[in-house]
């Protein structure tokens, strides 16, 4: 018999506080193909159900999808690290019509772990704007069929300054990014 | 009052650029703001190429200036 397990979304680490926004993303990317429960602060977490053994560490889950037409569970798992984990077996997606509505035709677990990398990000970088005084026109996904794949897009609007005091610097990220800044 | 727009894609890349309202370096030092107080333990390893219009020290093209809309 196969087991469940969780696996990490490689590379996608929460920062603290973040399990709410997390919810939130997870709950809006879900939108009407299933139900996202959250475990209440403090809790031993959401007991998933599958259709294998469920490895121990991965029984309880943090945030819980069940996929309508499924009868078992995804588990989204929080680490002491922050580190992502997500477990789910190969029942809960099938024939989902709104999972395939929402993501190009796609309903894989591979397709959900991007969306939801993906998305999660943008949201960070809307609440972080948010909490520094922008403005946001709201995180949305736009679906680009020519290349069966979406993209996340928001505008932040900086307000009626654009200087920029350099708050005490509470993310080293900037020094590890590639690319052409 | 400047407007940055910011795409991630599916595959993991952040393109940040400079949409309007922005002069010279403030456009980078707008981004850099963000990216300077985004939530500690908050990581992304596999979304590691950032882009923006306005500043890039590989353009070879000269750098565009924007200013404010009236």
């Amino acid at each position: 018999m196969s087991t469940t397990q969780k696996t990490s979304i490689r590379g996608l680490k929460i920062g603290e506080d973040q399990l709410k926004l997390l919810g939130e993303t997870v709950t809006e990317l879900v939108g009407s193909a299933g139900t996202v429960t959250i475990k209440e602060e403090g809790s031993q977490g959401l007991q998933i159900r599958s259709h294998h053994n469920v490895r121990a560490d991965s029984k309880y889950a943090d945030i819980k999808i069940r996929f309508h037409g499924a009868s078992a569970d995804v588990g989204i798992y929080v680490e002491k690290d922050g580190q992502i984990g997500m477990a789910w077996d190969n029942y809960v997606v099938r024939g989902n019509q709104q999972l395939k509505d929402a993501f190009e035709g796609r309903q894989d677990r591979n397709t959900f772990e991007k969306n939801l990398n993906a998305m999660f990000v943008a949201k960070t970088f809307e609440q972080t704007a948010i909490k520094k005084g922008f403005s946001s026109s709201g995180v949305n996904r736009v679906s680009l069929k020519g290349e069966k794949m979406g993209q996340f897009e928001l505008t932040l609007d900086t307000g009626f300054s654009n200087a920029f005091s350099n708050d005490e610097q509470k993310n080293t990220l900037s020094g590890s990014l590639g690319g052409g800044l | 009052m400047g407007k940055i727009k910011v795409v991630v894609t599916e595959e993991g890349e952040i393109q940040i650029e400079a949409k309007e309202g922005f002069e010279g370096k403030s456009c980078q030092e707008a981004i850099d703001f963000i990216l300077n107080n985004l939530p500690v333990g908050f990581e992304f390893a596999e979304l590691e190429t950032i882009r923006h219009g306005n500043w890039s020290m590989v353009a070879e093209n000269p750098q565009q200036v924007y200013t404010q809309k009236e």
